[in-house]
């Protein structure tokens, strides 16, 4: 009986020691949880609900909940920080002084080490001392490798520095640790994008549009996605659903219209137009832009070049270049208006002046150059030249990517015209993958009597 | 560690299992919000879908198995944890928004409606009866032989058992509690072929004590052999880590069987190989047929029982994600149990038939229970349909508690018709043994006793026999059993004292002392025990009251070897012999009882006799009255008083003596000492000469008895002649009425006490009318009931107080101390004489 007793002792005090064991890795695992620093409950309720919204681009549902975190505890020097980069210039400008007075005289002392670096960054770019800034960005990640906001600066500063792999890197790290951070997704999504993997791009636009399918630019994006690889229907249907939530959001009825101008459907294009005047509450430049891609895309697509560059001349189209100027640039050289089609190579260059636009407008300029050098018949110039502007072009949306595809047409041509037949029906191939219906109808296109008249039929292009 | 410690730490592991266990399948029907899906436990950090329970809101919203569960209302999902928080934010009713992506890549967006949390199928509830039986199994034989390490590591192995067939097989959904419960079946699954390895090492036989042990030499010392079992342990998990890791290092995620990688189960399936392999050769070197035959039965059973699973698991993994496939694989596991038990009950470690009657017992308590529950919940969503309490989420685990709380009144009224319907045979054997026993409580005669104990015993329990040794002596002899059983049992009382302190009869390998080492000698307990049991004796009880040891009973197995005594049995047994016990102390004080009667009755005889010695009225001579009295203790006793030959021809002498020690060995010595005193007076008449010579006689017999003595002789004058030896101080009482004791001579040692002698009398004159008491220390040591002493001093006052006359003195003394003692049994005997000159007389000595 007693050695009973004793072993069932012996077993008690076991059970309490591995009942003790687990507690203790319990709580070890969860201890150092707390990142924000607040007296109120509520408050921090209020800012994770706020973080939440913003996490999912609910920009004015996450103001409010910082707002109402700083009304709760008016001592709460994040939820103001927060709050001041939610506040847009149409808030008294003496509201965001005084936020930013305050946040900046806040005592660092009790704050955890995140909202010590949130504030001190903050500090450092509101001083404009961005060397300051990345070293305790670097100084923070060192300490804190896995804080994703944090993170976010980083991957954010890679992205404008346009070092897209490190961006790339940083957004995949950042959503293998909160993967609802929509905008990484968002990035991810363009990023894939750029790089022709359609699958994983649209894996990220989906994931996108499931985190916030009530905002407009998760449907854009992906609709993007399928404009450029040809699923219009799909890409329509998307592009509707972010005008039907944000119907002032002008990039998507730019796309409509030129998923109009795509399928050749004019008046599907002129319908837009008054649907945007109408209901869009767009920029009145914008709505003129988009009459002004309508009349030039047409005039170019029933080769008359004349009707074109008249189009393009007419002041709606002022200092407007992207595809536009590019089919103006054609028109005018094709229609032997070699000076103006010089005055748009001008004027892209005076942009490049005038705006500090560098590389995309060189780029463009490569382009119109590499179709002036086929027009002249210097095919292997041309073709040099093309070549070169689309190994510097990526996917990156559907305008640059349909530019991309141009680049790649004009490429063709050159190719074609030259009689190198094999590398005229790679190009082709690779137009294909991305869009087979565009492929077919651009390279059917007569741009140009050189090209029209080099234009080999439908079969010699496909065996080539 | 030591085996007690290492039980302790296997109970503790145990309850840890069970408590798991028990709180995997109570998460399980939890109330809480659930979409209806059930998780691919092998999907690391994946949430794949499995199953979806049919009419769920996830089967409406067309998901299916094989979907991958992506996010839970807007929100990405990092694990299973994260669903759980997600839904548990969430009531039941309400439509969520999931994202879901297809096997071929598709994504969808769908709407979920949420019920109530209902999961688990058929074959789980099989994987669960099935992993339970286990551990109770395994329990079982730990509680009854936890010194064999064998039934250690079978608790181990059931332990693993269980948490294989509940944890690891569980319908995994988005609970916080999946994941420690899967992970930790995980764990079980790893650890469970290597501890099945490690069974059939040590049982039926260790192999370390066979010939490949021996050959080994290393394993015959415990360091090494401890090393080989931590290395059974470790490899698998060695294996497991690499596999996992390695595909983790190449970022891959690792493909799994329930939950563990196919290199695991490879060695899964190598480690039972080698265990059944090591079973059969076990079996093969097995002394007799019966245990050959148990542990072939186990190897069929465990090969029968694991064959499915592995071979699933390592050709066909794909088809265990199927529930009929899964039954195939899980169900003929019951036979590993069923064979253990069976081959455990052959070597006398498990009663299966316990088993079976608590099995059966438990399960219908458990259907009463469920039914209960059923219709509660039935009849409160029928009355208070719409109204709160039966909405709320709490009220189902509220009130399955309150069933719960019913399980063990329900478990007691059952108990008597499931035995009654089951074990009819069994119970007529226990009311058989019943009726044995008060039949026993009511005999006097002992051999009818030791005849329902060698006879009617073993034909009840269909015994070959059954042999009685009874203790007469301080040896164990055989009063009844089969003649090749020794005559005498020397069983140690180390040996007796643990087979009496025992509340159940004892098989013979439990009364071995175990040695701590091989070197240490085989005790003469040990070879007895070897004896005993190749003459066929099983089991041994001890016959003992809590006043006496009385015997021993040994039993030897059934007819034909076919079950062993069951525990069950062995502890009415010990019940049965307790009565016994109690019979035969019975019948040995009845018989104890009348030898003592008849004793009692020789000794009033001789205390008649004694009696009758004594002189009925004591003459000194003329002008002397004396009046005395005797009385013994017992019925015979030490003191005496005579009258013998005086100093002088004619004269007389009075003597009174206390013989040392009390009843018949006291009345011998007072007769031996009275007759000696009466032979010397006649030749020695000086009273110190028949002293010395008395004390010469007396100091020569050597058994060291002496006499306390008295001598008193009229003398010329109205003197005494007196000599004390021993006694007590004689009282004289003066005319005036005072008290005086005599003085007395320096040599008064109780005659016989040594061997020097040196009597010398001494004379007193009395006036006329005085007196002199003279008594034994039985009058002034006599004791109240409170202890008190009567004393001298009372003495005297009763003596002062009395007429004038011996009679009156002595009657006078007597009442006195009647009245002190209240009547009790005197302490000593008690003699007392008192002697007067008379008044008108001259006193002169010499008798007339």
């Amino acid at each position: 009986m007693k050695n009973r007793r004793r072993t069932l002792q012996i077993a008690l005090l076991a059970a309490v020691a591995v009942a003790a064991a687990a507690t203790a890795g319990i709580l070890l695992a969860h201890r150092g949880e707390r990142v924000w620093t607040t007296d109120s409950p509520a408050a921090l309720a209020e800012l994770e609900r706020g973080l939440e919204a913003d996490q999912k681009l609910y920009g004015d549902e996450a103001t409010e909940h910082f707002q109402r975190a700083v009304e709760l505890d008016p001592d709460f020097t994040i939820a103001k920080l927060l709050l001041l980069s939610r506040l847009s210039g149409s808030v008294a400008e003496e509201r965001r002084a005084e936020l930013a007075g305050e946040v900046l005289q806040a005592d660092l002392g009790e704050l955890s080490a995140r909202e010590r670096f949130l504030i001190e960054h903050f500090r450092a770019r509101r001083e404009e001392d961005f060397d300051r800034a990345a070293k305790l960005l670097a100084s923070y990640l060192e300490a804190h490798p896995e804080d994703p906001f944090a993170l976010n600066y980083q991957c954010q500063t890679a992205w404008r520095m346009r070092e897209f792999a490190a961006a790339e890197r940083c957004f995949q790290r950042l959503i293998e640790i909160d993967p609802n951070w929509v905008t990484a997704q968002n990035h991810l999504g363009y990023l894939a994008m750029a790089q022709g993997e359609w699958r994983r791009a649209e894996e990220q636009f989906a994931i996108y549009r499931y985190l916030a399918p009530d905002q407009a630019n998760p449907h854009d994006s992906l609709a993007e996605l399928l404009l450029l690889t040809g699923r219009w229907e799909e890409a329509r249907e998307e592009l509707e659903t972010a005008l039907a939530i944000k119907p002032d959001f002008c990039p998507s009825w730019s796309r409509l219209i030129t998923l109009a101008l795509l399928r050749s459907d004019r008046d599907q294009a002129f319908e837009l137009l008054e649907r945007i005047e109408r209901e869009g509450r767009c920029h009145e430049a914008d709505v003129r832009i988009q009459r002004c891609r309508i009349e030039v895309w047409s005039a170019f697509e029933d080769a008359d070049w004349q009707r074109a560059w008249a189009a393009f001349s007419s002041p709606r189209c002022e200092r407007y270049f992207t595809e536009t100027a590019v089919m103006a640039y054609q028109g005018a050289l094709f229609a032997g208006l070699e000076e103006e089609a010089a005055a748009v190579t001008a004027d892209l260059k005076g942009l490049v002046r005038d705006l500090g636009m560098d590389q995309g407008a060189t780029i463009v300029a490569d382009h119109l150059e590499g179709i002036r050098l086929r027009h002249e018949g210097r095919l292997d110039e041309a073709v040099e030249k093309l070549r070169e502007t689309d190994r510097r072009l990526a996917f990156w949306s559907s305008d640059i990517g349909y530019f991309k595809l141009a680049t790649q047409t004009e490429l063709w041509r050159a190719l074609t015209a030259a009689g190198r037949h094999d590398e005229a029906a790679r190009v082709l191939e690779g137009m294909r993958a991305v869009n087979p219906e565009i492929a077919e109808l651009w390279t059917a296109h007569p741009s140009g009597d050189a090209s029209a008249a080099a234009r080999p039929p439908a079969a010699a292009r496909d065996a080539g | 560690m030591t085996p007690r410690a290492t039980t302790a730490v296997l109970y503790a592991l145990g309850l840890a299992a069970f408590l798991l266990a028990g709180l995997s399948i109570v998460d399980m029907y939890l109330p809480r919000p659930y979409d209806g899906v059930v998780l691919e436990s092998d999907a690391l950090g994946e949430l794949k879908v499995r199953a979806v329970v049919p009419g769920s809101g996830a089967d409406r919203a067309g998901i299916r198995a094989g979907d991958r569960i992506v996010g839970i209302a807007r929100t990405l999902l990092r694990s299973p944890a994260d669903a759980a928080e997600l839904l548990n934010r969430r009531e039941i009713g309400e439509t969520v928004a999931y994202f879901v992506r297809r096997p071929g890549g598709e994504w969808r967006d769908v709407p979920v409606q949420l019920g109530r949390r209902q999961i688990g199928d058929t074959s789980y509830l099989s994987a669960c009866l099935l992993g339970f039986s286990f551990f109770f199994i395994g329990l079982f034989v730990l509680r009854q032989r936890p010194d064999l390490p064998a039934s250690r590591v079978l608790f181990w192995v059931c332990t693993l058992f269980l948490l294989v067939l509940v944890c690891r097989l569980r319908p995994a959904s988005y609970s916080r509690v999946d994941s420690l419960v899967l992970h930790t079946g995980t764990g079980a699954l790893v650890l469970l072929p290597a501890s099945f390895l490690h069974f059939f090492l040590i049982f039926p036989r260790a192999v370390w004590e066979g010939p490949w042990g021996r050959r080994l030499g290393a394993l015959a010392r415990p360091r090494p052999r401890g090393l080989l079992i931590a290395g059974l342990y470790l490899v698998p998990v060695a294996v497991l880590a690499v596999a996992v890791g390695t595909k983790l290092a190449e970022g891959e995620r690792p493909a799994l069987v329930s939950g563990a990688p196919p290199a695991n189960w490879w060695l899964m399936a190598l480690f039972t190989i080698a265990g059944l392999a090591v079973l059969a050769a076990n079996a093969r070197r097995l002394g007799s047929l019966r245990e050959r035959r148990g542990a072939m039965a186990v190897l069929a059973g465990s090969t029968l029982g694991l064959l499915p699973i592995l071979t699933l698991a390592v050709g066909f993994p794909e088809l265990l994600e199927r529930e009929g496939w899964f039954l195939v694989g899980v169900l003929p596991m019951a036979l590993i149990p069923l064979s253990f038990a069976w081959a455990i009950v052959r070597y006398q470690l498990l009663n299966v038939r316990l088993i079976l009657r608590r099995s059966l017992l438990y399960t219908v308590t458990t259907a009463l229970v469920t039914g209960l529950y059923a219709l509660g919940i039935a009849s409160v969503n029928g009355i208070f349909r719409g109204a709160g309490i039966a909405e709320s989420r709490y009220f189902p685990l509220l009130f399955a508690l309150t069933i719960l709380l019913l399980f063990e009144p329900l478990r007691r009224q059952v108990q008597v018709p499931v035995d009654r319907f089951f074990f009819a045979e069994r119970l007529r054997l226990q009311r058989a043994m019943v009726d044995l026993g008060r039949q026993l409580s009511a005999r006097l005669d002992p051999a009818a006793v030791v005849r329902d104990l060698v006879e009617e015993l073993p034909q009840l329990l269909g015994l070959r026999f059954a042999a009685l040794y009874l203790l007469r002596g301080g040896r164990f002899e055989r009063v009844a059993g089969p003649p090749d059983l020794p005559e005498q049992l020397e069983l140690p009382g180390e040996v007796f004292r643990r087979l009496s302190g025992r509340t159940v009869l004892a098989r013979l390998d439990e009364l071995e002392t175990p040695r701590r080492s091989d070197a240490e000698p085989v005790t003469e307990t040990s070879g007895l025990l070897v004896r005993l049991a190749a003459s066929g004796v099983e089991v041994m009880g001890a016959l003992a009251t809590s006043r006496r040891r009385i015997g021993v009973v040994l039993l030897s197995s059934r007819h034909g070897q076919t079950v062993p005594l069951e525990q069950e049995e062995l502890e009415l047994l010990q019940g049965l012999l307790d009565q016994a016990a109690i019979a035969l102390e019975t019948s040995v004080l009845l018989d104890e009882r009348a030898r003592q009667a008849e004793l009692e009755r020789e000794l009033e005889i001789a205390a008649a006799i004694q009696l009758s010695l004594l002189p009925d009225h004591i003459e000194l001579g003329p002008g002397w009255r004396v009046a005395a009295s005797c009385r013994p203790a017992r019925h015979v006793g030490g003191d005496f008083y005579s009258v013998i030959a005086g100093p002088s021809p004619g004269a007389k002498a009075l003597v009174y003596g206390d013989v040392a020690g009390k009843s018949v060995p006291g009345a011998l010595m007072m007769m031996m000492a009275k007759e000696l005193l009466h032979s010397l007076a006649l030749s020695h008449g000086d009273p110190g000469e028949l002293f010395d010579l008395a004390n010469r006689r007396l100091y020569d017999l050597h058994q060291r008895g002496f006499v306390a003595l008295g001598y008193l002789a009229p003398a010329e004058g109205g003197r005494l002649r007196y000599l004390i030896a021993g006694q007590p101080r004689p009282l004289r009482r003066t005319a005036a009425g005072g008290i005086e004791p005599l003085p007395l001579s320096d040599h008064r040692l109780p005659v016989g006490a040594l061997a020097a002698g040196g009597y010398r009398a001494l004379d007193v004159e009395l006036a006329p009318g005085e007196l002199l008491v003279l008594y034994s220390d039985g009058v002034d040591e006599a004791r109240s009931p409170a202890g008190e002493e009567f004393g001298e001093e009372r003495l005297r006052h009763v003596i002062a107080a009395a007429p004038a006359d011996p009679e009156a003195v002595v009657e006078a003394v007597l009442a006195a101390l009647a009245e002190f003692t209240r009547g009790e049994e005197p302490y000593d005997d008690l003699t007392l004489l008192a002697v007067q000159r008379l008044p008108d007389s001259p006193a002169g000595g010499g008798a007339r």
